[in-house]
């Protein structure tokens, strides 16, 4: 078959400029550690990436919620375990004054302790966080979660709102409780069937009994107990909020090295295999420029002298 | 002449001619287009000698020219393939490249947009984080932005790109025309020049690489170049007449471009081109159609799709400060110069002007040199006049909501065509200006009642009202606002509810006429079953009337207002009613005549009604006695007067007063007929009967004036006009036949009996005369007033109006029923969700006034639904639970609205398929790599092809020096042996010579 020599140049000439283009692209690569340097080389790699990469940036958000729901049942937890001891002290000076040898002097001044004591868990109540807000109100914030009124009576200005936050696929974490969930109303033992006062109504009315030489005995006793009951509650709750931190923390951190297994796989180079076709491509060149050689060399003309 | 002389000589000659055949080959070894040359030799006519026949040498018969027009062809085809997946492969890797990549591709956008309200989430209140949010949002519309632009300036080099190809066609065109002309003088192809041949092959071949080409060559070797389908188009190249081609963009379309061909003749029109493809031409083409067009829309797509939800969710919400009913996003509308006003330096800007803004369709815009100014002129509807908008003194036309800047220097008056239309990737702008503004809580809350008794934790959910799925229709689709009462329609207690007078309506008012019996009134309900205005209901009633299937709230259960007892702020009251007017006089007329009996009086049961309290003045009841008037009947003369004697009429300076006017226009004077009036019989002058004509008969009535207590006048129309006798107003007039005469036979030509008089009422304030508890429409109508029902106040709930007793009368109505919110009605309003029996059933009262709005049973599970506002229940409420449904306004960390927003990033939006917005994304993406991969793929398929083609062509026509250095010794040992028989020859002579 006829060759013509334009063809036979022209040939070479371009198998040649392709392997030192590959060459440059492959050396590139390799500087850059990429995988590939633009999408239009492994368009499918690439567009995988993108759903991938978006996927990360989800788990992100869930490990940074995560961090936050932590943050927020710690600070909860230190809050109610200083409520649960404010109330042991509560019960003791109950159970000192339902004591007969007292005086009703001696009444008066445990009941400036309660009082005091109130206010101590009042301000415990209204704990904010370092962004200010208000970790016993649900979502109203902003305000005091209780605040005594004109009438001295403490109320709740938070709301019932609760606040979560998405920490995994189908699952979610509370971020934050109404706080009547810590600072649970208590029944008024002796009253009709389900009458009912709020926590901190219940201990002004402990330290307006003392303060009248009232008996404490028959009603702020077991209210005293029941309030205990509900912090010990409140304190497990936040117990189980933080172990579910801990349990979905493992998952979505599995989840996560996976991803990046699944995103590094289609972008990172594989040094190995590149080095290798890297050999590879410059051995293909060098024959060609050889061969080349040679067969350029070949003329009949040559021989002819 | 056979010698060895003249044969050595010939054969010198040709093989001269052969080594420079073979020579010019060598030459020309790299000379684009040459088709490589061989000699053809043959032998001369032999001489005959005797018996034998001679040789007499060789000669050259042509230089013939190595070629084939089928591998030729095969040539111009695959290259015009190829050269199609060239730009094909570059435009749809750039865009792949930019769409694709993690630094450019939108998804990053989408993911840190997303991410940022997910983070949110966890603290909706905090600023710092909402200015994240925030930000990102303007990162996404940006980002879009961004990508849009990346396609227009690929539109713009791809255009840019068709033109140049296009220019080049045109040049080569021209090229290949000069050629033709010069093949054109010879007749046939072996008499053309192999190099003019081999110019022609290269032109078309180059001709091909820019577009697919039709060629038809005639046997001179002229050729005939057609472009695209439409054979009947006309050719590109006839013979030397070339036309020039040229390609039409349509600047609102990037798929749709038109080719044509210049027409030979400027008088004739161009001609379009179809199916013009292939080469670097058909691949921008391509490009354009398959690549960049779909790629831009399905990025419009999902940027309306995206904004649409994402407004939506946005809207519902409620930011920092308590408003709702924000957008995030915007789209501008996209206004284009459309047809060639772009070219003339024309440009147009887009701003928004803030808020909404609707796309007007097409308009003009035009310039008005004496004013100096641009105006946009936008056509009417068919019928209306065109709008027209002239720009401010900044030069800046407001058209919508949109802000237009024109540029560009008009010279005299001139018009632009402009086409509007949707916004869509490159129009995304962010909408919200503030932080504080990110709608992240929802408007409304469910707070638990501090003692609650149960645990039992509420939530809420509010879903604007879907419109009564059954029931009747409301009010407006039912009757025409107009309330007189032939505009009204005729119902009946067995019609159900009539309709429902929507939540937010103003100032409605329901005219009921024709009323009878006293059983028939007006019924007012709200959709709860509280009826709020019209006759309790009996238990078989309420079985029948208080369904779903009326309209009413499933499980509703009826209930009534006590007496005096309000609604909310609404007041629905039944009378008539007298406005001020310009002149600062308020009055009542009747709507028509009384109703009286034989003898000219109300009935006894009507009197007794009046005299019992059926009607109030401004709330204040009418009682007392009515004193039969000079007739000795209780007719509207003595209503009149009864009521003037009112104390809470004089009180409030209003007159009472009645007045009996009858017309009558089919008189009848055949002399038969007669007329008694109150009793009196009617004669003329001469005391007969028989009356002919109204004059007589005016003068014979007005005779007897004395004894009738009536007055006749004659009409402008011929009629005649009875009126009461001055001091008789409001008394009834008797009108009757002479006897013996049938009944109704009188002059008047109307039925004998008893005409009422008219009321009227004038005072200098407002006032309502009203139907007090008492009260029925049927003793209002007596009167001969409609009775009308008056819904006031703030309308927050539907009502359902239903008829009781058993007639059929005519309702009609005013109404007027803007838009109602009722989610800001659920905020202005709060209220409380009590639970009864021990949670067994339920009641809603508004807080404010404490009025019940509904009551119900509560089934475990079962959502409460109320005003839109749907509320759900975790575990069982006790005795005594409540629960305030209330606005939000200080819930700052509720996050429920923001984890809507943040939800979108996996959550299907219907709008795009149902797919996420990355996930739409990530299809377009991928769209993108297979259509890069295909090309690619194409491409190197087609190399191939090229490839062989390029081989069969080199193998006919290649110049190979191998093959010339071969052919070289041969010739040159020819002509050597050729040299050798001269030498021979002159041997022979010498010796010859030496003999």
């Amino acid at each position: 078959m006829k060759i013509s020599t334009v063809l036979q140049f022209d040939r070479a000439a371009g198998q040649m400029g392709k392997l030192t283009g590959e060459l440059a692209q492959q050396q590139a690569r390799i500087s850059s550690g990429e995988a590939f340097l633009a999408p239009r080389e492994a368009p499918k790699d690439a567009t995988a990436l993108l759903r991938l990469d978006a996927l990360r940036s989800n788990q992100d958000v869930r490990l940074n919620l995560l961090d936050r729901a932590e943050a927020r049942a710690d600070l909860q937890e230190s809050a109610l375990r200083s409520v649960s001891d404010v109330l042991i002290r509560l019960k003791e000076l109950g159970i000192q004054a339902a004591n007969d040898t007292y005086s009703d002097s001696d009444k008066k001044v445990f009941a400036l302790e309660v009082r005091a004591l109130g206010e101590e868990l009042l301000s415990l109540a209204n704990t904010r966080d370092a962004e200010g807000n208000a970790i016993f109100a649900g979502a109203a914030t902003r305000g005091a979660a209780f605040a005594r009124g004109e009438d001295g009576a403490v109320s709740y200005l938070g709301d019932s709102t609760r606040i979560a936050v998405p920490v995994g696929e189908s699952r979610s974490l509370l971020l934050a409780r109404p706080g009547t969930d810590f600072f649970t109303p208590v029944a008024v033992p002796g009253a009709a069937e389900g009458t009912r006062e709020s926590f901190f109504s219940a201990i002004d009315r402990f330290a307006e009994t003392l303060e009248t030489g009232g008996d404490v005995s028959a009603t702020t006793l077991p209210q005293l107990d029941s309030m205990l009951e509900g912090s010990s509650l409140a304190l497990a709750r936040v117990g189980t909020d933080l172990s579910a931190v801990n349990q979905q923390r493992e998952i979505l951190s599995e989840e996560r090295l996976q991803t990046d297994a699944l995103i590094s796989d289609l972008r990172d180079l594989d040094f190995a295999e590149a080095i290798t076709k890297l050999r590879a491509d410059q051995l293909a060149l060098e024959a060609a420029q050889s061969s080349f050689a040679r067969i350029a060399g070949q003329s009949l003309f040559n021989f002819l002298r | 002449m056979s010698d060895l002389l003249s044969l050595g000589s010939s054969a010198i000659g040709v093989y001269k001619q052969a080594l420079a055949t073979v020579s010019n080959n060598i030459a020309n070894v790299n000379s684009d287009g040459y088709s490589r040359q061989t000699l053809a030799i043959n032998q001369n006519q032999p001489v005959q000698a005797g018996t034998a026949f001679l040789g007499t040498g060789a000669r050259v018969v042509a230089v013939e020219r190595q070629f084939d027009g089928f591998v030729e062809n095969q040539l111009r085809v695959s290259t015009s393939d190829l050269a199609a997946q060239k730009p094909l492969v570059e435009y749809t890797g750039r865009i792949l490249d930019r769409f694709a990549s993690k630094d450019s591709a939108l998804s990053g956008a989408l993911d840190n947009f997303f991410s940022a309200l997910g983070g949110l989430g966890a603290d909706a209140s905090s600023l710092a984080l909402r200015e994240i949010a925030l930000s990102d949002a303007a990162l996404l519309a940006d980002r879009f932005g961004a990508l849009d632009t990346f396609l227009t300036s690929q539109g713009e080099a791809s255009e840019t790109d068709l033109s140049n190809t296009v220019s080049e066609i045109n040049a080569l065109a021209v090229e290949l025309g000069g050629v033709n002309l010069k093949l054109g003088r010879k007749d046939a192809l072996s008499k053309q020049a192999p190099g003019l041949l081999d110019e022609r092959d290269r032109l078309l071949r180059e001709l091909a690489e820019k577009v697919r080409l039709d060629v038809t060559e005639a046997p001179s070797g002229v050729v005939t170049v057609r472009l695209g389908a439409s054979a009947g188009a006309g050719a590109l190249i006839a013979g030397g007449e070339v036309r020039t081609f040229g390609v039409q963009f349509d600047p609102l379309a990037e798929d749709r471009m038109a080719f044509f061909l210049e027409p030979a003749q400027p008088s004739q029109g161009r001609m379009v081109l179809s199916g013009v493809g292939g080469g670097a031409l058909g691949g921008l083409v391509t490009f354009r159609e398959q690549v960049l067009e779909p790629t831009r829309s399905t990025l419009d797509s999902l940027a309306q799709g995206l904004v649409d939800e994402v407004n939506r969710l946005h809207r519902a919400g409620m930011g920092l400060d308590g408003a709702t009913g924000r957008d995030l996003f915007a789209l501008k509308p996209d206004y284009r110069l459309a047809g060639l006003d772009a070219e003339r330096g024309f440009s147009l800007e887009t701003s928004l002007a803030g808020g909404d803004a609707a796309v007007v369709g097409s308009f003009e815009l035009r310039f008005n040199p004496l004013s100096n100014r641009w105006a946009a002129h936008i056509p009417g509807a068919p019928g209306e006049g065109e709008r027209v908008v002239p720009a401010d003194d900044a030069g800046l036309i407001t058209l919508d909501g949109t802000v237009l800047r024109v540029s560009g220097t008009p010279s005299g008056a001139e018009t632009l065509k402009v086409e509007g239309r949707r916004g869509g990737a490159g129009e995304v702008v962010l909408a919200l200006a503030r932080a504080e503004h990110l709608a992240g809580a929802d408007p409304l809350r469910l707070r638990s009642g501090e003692l609650n008794s149960s645990g039992a934790q509420g939530t809420m959910s509010f879903s604007p009202l879907p419109g009564a799925s059954s029931g009747p229709g409301a009010l407006s689709t039912v009757l025409v606002n107009n309330p007189a009462p032939a505009s009204g329609r005729a119902f009946s207690s067995l019609d159900g509810t009539l309709f429902a007078v929507p939540a937010g309506s103003e100032g409605t008012e329901l005219v009921l006429s024709g009323a009878t019996d006293d059983a028939t009134d007006l019924r007012v309900f709200t959709r709860e079953g509280i009826l709020l205005s019209g006759p309790a209901l009996s238990a078989a009633e309420q079985d029948s009337l208080i369904t779903g299937e009326q309209g009413f709230t499933p499980r509703a259960s009826y209930g009534a207002l006590a007496a005096e007892e309000a609604y909310r702020d609404l007041t629905v009251s039944r009378g008539a009613f007298a406005d001020l007017d310009l002149e600062g006089v308020a009055s009542l007329t009747g709507d028509r005549a009384f109703s009286v009996d034989a003898t000219g009086g109300i009935s006894a049961a009507v009197r007794g009604a009046l005299e019992g309290g059926a009607l109030s003045l401004n709330g204040v009841a009418l009682t007392g006695a009515i004193a039969d008037d000079a007739q000795g009947v209780a007719s509207a003369a003595s209503v009149a007067a009864w009521l003037a004697g009112q104390d809470a009429l004089t009180a409030a300076g209003i007159t009472a007063t009645a007045d009996t006017s009858l017309s009558f226009s089919t008189l009848d004077f055949s002399d038969h007929a007669g007329l008694t009036l109150n009793g009196v019989t009617i004669v003329n002058a001469s005391g007969s009967t028989s009356v002919t004509n109204l004059s007589e008969l005016v003068g014979a009535v007005n005779d007897q004036t004395g004894a009738t207590g009536v007055i006749a006048r004659a009409g402008l129309s011929g009629e005649l006009i009875l009126r009461n006798a001055e001091g008789r107003e409001g008394e009834s007039i008797l009108i009757g036949a002479q006897a013996p005469l049938a009944s109704d036979d009188n002059i008047l030509g109307t039925p004998t009996g008893a005409y009422g008089g008219q009321l009227t009422l004038s005072g200098p304030a407002a006032f309502a005369l009203t139907l007090s508890a008492q009260g029925t429409p049927a003793t209002f109508s007596a009167l001969g007033l409609d009775t009308r029902v008056r819904i006031g106040g703030v309308q927050r709930d539907d009502l359902l109006v239903s008829l009781s007793g058993a007639e059929t009368v005519s309702v009609a109505a005013r109404y007027e029923a803007p838009a109602f919110d009722a989610l800001a009605s659920l905020r202005e309003e709060a209220l409380a969700v009590r639970f009864e029996s021990g949670g067994a059933s339920y009641v809603i009262e508004e807080l404010s006034s404490g009025t019940e709005l509904a009551r119900g049973s509560y089934l475990p599970g079962a959502s409460i639904r109320y005003g839109g506002a749907v509320l759900a229940f975790q575990g069982q409420p006790g005795e005594g639970d409540v629960f305030f449904l209330e606005d939000n306004a200080l819930g700052v960390d509720d996050n429920r609205n923001v984890q809507r927003l943040a939800a979108l990033a996996s959550n299907g939006i219907e709008a795009l398929g149902s797919k996420s917005a990355g996930d739409y994304y990530a299809s377009l993406a991928s769209r993108l790599g297979t259509l890069s991969r295909q090309a690619v793929i194409g491409e190197q398929a087609l190399e191939v092809v090229k490839a062989q083609a390029e081989e069969a062509k080199d193998r006919v026509s290649g110049v190979s020096l191998d093959e010339e250095a071969a052919d070289l010794i041969r010739y040159q040992q020819a002509y050597q042996a050729a040299a050798k028989i001269i030498q021979t020859s002159q041997d022979l002579f010498d010796a010859v010579l030496a003999i």
